[in-house]
């Protein structure tokens, strides 16, 4: 079928936790959209993970939620956060 | 964008306006309807198609937007979509160049060259968006 494939055009698939942290903090993608300056449909894309962002949406967006660039993005399937905020406690202690 | 059309029915109505005219053009002739009415009612039936398919779907707006109310995603999708109506419309015009190349009969004369350059301003002045809306996938 024929359809304008954008990972393709923007290489390997990156993971993301958009939609869990937007939810989380009871965010509309309409929201999150006039937050960072885009579409609120390209929020649907990159939720989906239909669209890979530039690094200065990446950027844009980890400073909404008020968390690192990787904590949001990945280029491996994202575990839970519980449970990478357990492995990041193990390190420390 | 305020409405969506599912991408099937999209893809339906794309080919309806892209053909709209010529046919309604050749069922007002095969009626005995003037030349000019057929026309007419050709744009008519275009006009609907565009008001139906890109009217408050957003295509248009994304096909024919300065870069600026874009967002990188939008220039991304139209700069593809751009790219694919120009090799449409150098096709068409390389087409038409080897049929005037090669000597087949071109229309001639207002009557004949009416329906035909409706045919063709229709499709060339629409392709980017009807690109799009056959290609934009369905955002739940």
């Amino acid at each position: 079928m024929f359809v304008l494939d954008i990972k393709q055009m923007k290489g390997e698939k990156i993971y993301n936790r958009i939609a869990l942290l937007r939810e989380e903090r009871g965010l509309s993608r309409k929201d999150l959209a006039d937050q960072v300056g885009v579409n609120f449909q390209t929020i649907g894309y990159l939720e989906r993970g239909e669209y890979n962002p530039s690094l200065d949406l990446a950027m844009d967006l980890s400073a909404v939620f008020g968390l690192p660039i990787d904590m949001v993005f990945s280029r491996q399937p994202l575990r839970p956060l519980s449970e990478e905020l357990a492995t990041l406690k193990n390190k420390l202690t | 964008m305020t409405r969506s059309i599912p991408l099937r029915l999209r893809r339906v109505a794309v080919a309806v306006q892209l053909l709209c005219y010529p046919i309604v053009f050749i069922v007002g002739r095969w009626l005995e309807l003037s030349v000019s009415l057929s026309s007419l009612l050709g744009l008519v039936a275009v006009i609907g198609m565009i008001v139906y398919l890109y009217r408050g779907t957003g295509f248009w707006q994304l096909g024919n937007a300065p870069d600026n109310q874009l967002d990188e995603r939008q220039l991304q999708v139209r700069n593809r979509v751009y790219r694919l109506a120009y090799i449409g419309v150098a096709t068409l015009v390389l087409a038409l160049l080897l049929v005037a190349i090669f000597g087949f009969p071109l229309p001639q004369g207002f009557d004949d060259v009416q329906p035909f350059y409706w045919t063709i301003a229709t499709i060339v002045l629409t392709l980017p968006s009807a690109i799009l809306a056959w290609t934009e996938p369905d955002n739940i």
